[in-house]
């Protein structure tokens, strides 16, 4: 068991030094099996050591492999040792098995590309860093996967490279998940400093017994890797960088900024969740945050063309979802969320991405339609991925998590009706933006005709996920639909049941409203984009609606607070004393060079003349030295 | 210039001659002869350049030749 869990995250990594030394030399399909198998086999691992540990739980419900000792140095000790617990189990079976199926896609979907053993290196390199984070035994270690998934992103979203558009991108979301890494890296200081070590599972017993609720300490620690996880999983003040993320390849945008990366943050909150619960401002500070990112990201999702952009905020408002039911206490509810979550919006960057493939790389939705009967599959599993986002009831996996977030948003004890009434209208917003999505490009009469045929390679991922968005609902069911537990028995040992207060009203109650609430949303979409488009139009075209589309005025602010400064003052600092320096040994240098050149003017003369001056120096050194 | 090369080695030679004849030793007229030798082989490939440069040059003017300048 052991070595099947240390070769988990190793094996992408030698997946990616195996293609970033020697991919130039290799054939394509030699690239697609390296770079597939290099996450496939951890797949596979990853079923074999779940049904290992679902049999025979261990000792504390957690096995701890320490590989090798990294530093021990000033008190501080730490390990490279992958722990597995439910938890992690959850995490990794996610990361291998969609990032299984996502590598499959991108065989067929990155074919006609010249980087393509490049981007196979970059995504190894990726999954074996996510893995490295989620399996992590110490904050340190965690923080390594941290900056390498943050690496990773950088290299993936400015892929195409050629186009400067792209860099920018890259380089926007490097810095501001920046900001997030140095709150975290400070909020480690803190934590070393005051408990004595990284260790998580050691950390959580040490602050519980030293820190009192509310402390101080505790809440800057809190404050502080709250700020790492906001930049990471995009929620306000930090999300700008992921609707510009969507320059990168589609299969990026799946894996990393829907699946994986981006809920960094929520396996952050959730892995040091005693730290939170110690601070409970800041714990109410996580779901005032993500119910205002939901509503924030899903009334912009409405007013975008970009296909991606709507996915991308989506996303945003999805974790924004996650990080509410954090805040309220319900953390096996937002994992559950998180799982599936991965399922349908990889499902849904995977389908756009074949739609954008077969139309030649065209992303604006306004140039598509009719689609439905052009490209019936993409379609098909498109409407379930979306069925799913919009919690449509009782059949999508989507219901069940939603619903239960909403549920402990109203009902539990640091829950509230606030966030109970955020969650709701973010859900009929999420059902009105998606099915716009869904009727302008699918419906209607074809713009753009589709040039390409999509393959197997495409194909069966977009139907194992589509099936997965339907199915794996039904391991947690609510107490009035047959009161299945199986999910947070599971996380149990690691995340405490949520302690439910409200028990006025009943949850059919809130079940059928939630219900109501999506199917409406359903409704007005169809009403607006597919009977009336006019009453869409006008809307269209005004101030609101472009509000809307720049993400609220988000980048124009922090264009105005801090890029314009920092760039004003460099123009100012241009030529400093510094510079001059700098300046003055190329002077310098240049000025030699043009003394030195006079003595090369090809006079023989003068060459006879060094000669002998040279002579007669050789002879005064030989004899005076 | 080929003539005060000559002058150069004719003197240096009388250099030698004087010191060996202050210090009463053959040595200087040893080297004398050296020298005497090395300029008749100087002189004969010297005047075998200055012949070629005519050729190519139709000058003896040694400010002509320029081509090992620096193209800057």
């Amino acid at each position: 068991m052991e070595l099947l869990l240390s070769l988990i995250p190793i094996l992408p990594l030698c997946g990616f030094l195996v293609l970033a030394l020697f991919g130039h030399k290799l054939s394509r399909s030699l690239i697609a099996l390296i770079g597939t198998s290099a996450v496939g086999i951890p797949a596979l691992f990853t079923i074999l050591l779940g049904t290992m540990f679902l049999s025979s739980v261990p000792e504390g419900g957690a096995t701890v492999v320490k590989l090798w000792e990294w530093l021990n140095t000033g008190g501080l000790s730490v390990d490279i040792a992958f722990r597995l617990d439910a938890l992690s189990l959850i995490f990794i079976f996610i990361i291998t098995f969609v990032g299984f199926l996502i590598h499959v896609y991108s065989v067929e979907f990155m074919r006609e590309d010249e980087g393509y053993a490049r981007f196979f290196a970059y995504m190894n390199l990726f999954v074996s860093s996510m893995l490295i984070l989620v399996l992590a035994d110490n904050l340190l270690l965690l923080y390594l996967g941290w900056e390498g998934v943050g690496l990773c992103s950088y290299l993936l979203i400015g892929f195409w490279y050629k186009e400067p558009e792209n860099g920018y991108a890259a380089r926007k979301a490097f810095i501001v998940t920046r900001i997030g890494d140095v709150a975290m890296i400070i909020g480690l200081f803190l934590l070393f400093v005051n408990l004595g070590t990284l260790k998580i599972d050691s950390l959580m017993v040490l602050a519980k017994q030293n820190w009192s609720v509310g402390s101080p300490l505790a809440v800057w620690a809190a404050v502080l890797l709250l700020g790492g996880a906001l930049g990471k999983s995009a929620q306000l003040p930090l999300q700008t960088w992921l609707p510009d993320a969507m320059a990168g390849p589609s299969p990026v945008s799946a894996l990393i900024h829907a699946a994986t990366m981006v809920t960094a943050g929520v396996y952050l909150i959730a892995r040091t969740h005693v730290l939170f619960a110690l601070a409970p401002g800041v714990q109410t500070a996580i779901a005032i945050i993500g119910s205002v990112t939901l509503l924030v990201a899903g009334f912009s999702a409405l007013a975008q063309h970009d296909l991606k952009r709507v996915l991308a905020y989506s996303t945003i408002s999805q974790i924004g979802y996650m990080f509410l039911a954090l805040g309220v206490g319900a953390w096996s509810a937002a994992i559950f969320h998180f799982m599936v979550h991965a399922f349908f919006k990889a499902l849904l960057f995977l389908a756009g991405g074949a739609v954008i493939l077969a139309l030649n790389d065209e992303h604006d939705i306004h140039k598509m339609g009719g689609l439905r009967k052009k490209l019936p599959l993409v379609y098909w599993t498109f409407l379930i991925g979306s069925a799913s986002l919009c919690a449509l009831p009782l059949i999508t996996s989507g219901f069940y998590s939603k619903d239960a977030i909403l549920w402990f948003a109203w009902s539990a004890e640091k829950g509230s009706a606030w966030f109970w009434l955020a969650g709701t209208v973010g859900a009929f917003i999420t059902s009105l933006y998606t099915f716009r999505l869904i009727f302008i490009t699918f419906f209607g009469e074809v713009k753009t005709q589709p040039t390409r045929q999509l393959g197997k390679m495409i194909g069966v991922p977009l139907i194992i996920l589509a099936a997965l968005s339907l199915l794996v609902g039904f391991i947690e069911l609510p107490e009035i639909m047959g009161n299945v537990h199986l999910f947070s028995d599971l996380l149990e040992p690691i995340l405490p049941r949520t302690i439910v207060l409200n028990e006025n009203g009943s949850e059919l109650l809130f079940q059928l409203m939630a219900s109501v609430i999506s199917l409406s949303g359903i409704y007005i979409a169809y009403l607006l984009y597919f009977k009336k488009p006019a009453l869409a139009e006008s809307f269209n075209k005004s101030r609101l609606n472009n509000f809307f589309y720049i993400g609220w005025g988000f980048d124009r602010f922090y264009d105005i607070l801090f890029v314009k400064p920092i760039v004003w003052l460099s123009e100012i600092d241009k030529n400093d004393f510094i510079d001059s320096i700098s300046r003055g040994i190329g002077r310098i240098t240049l000025s030699l060079n043009e003394s030195l050149s006079i003595t090369q003017n090809g006079k023989l003369r003068w060459y006879i003349m060094a000669l002998a001056l040279g002579i007669v120096f050789i002879f005064t050194i030989m004899i005076y030295l | 210039m080929l003539m005060s090369i000559e002058i150069m080695f004719n003197s240096a030679g009388l250099v030698f001659i004087i010191a060996g004849s202050h210090w009463v030793q053959s040595d200087g007229q040893v080297m004398f002869i050296f020298i005497l030798t090395v300029a008749a082989a100087e002189v004969s490939v010297g005047l075998a350049i200055i012949l070629q440069m005519y050729h190519h040059y139709k000058t003896v003017d040694v400010d002509e030749l320029k081509k090992l300048r620096d193209k800057s």
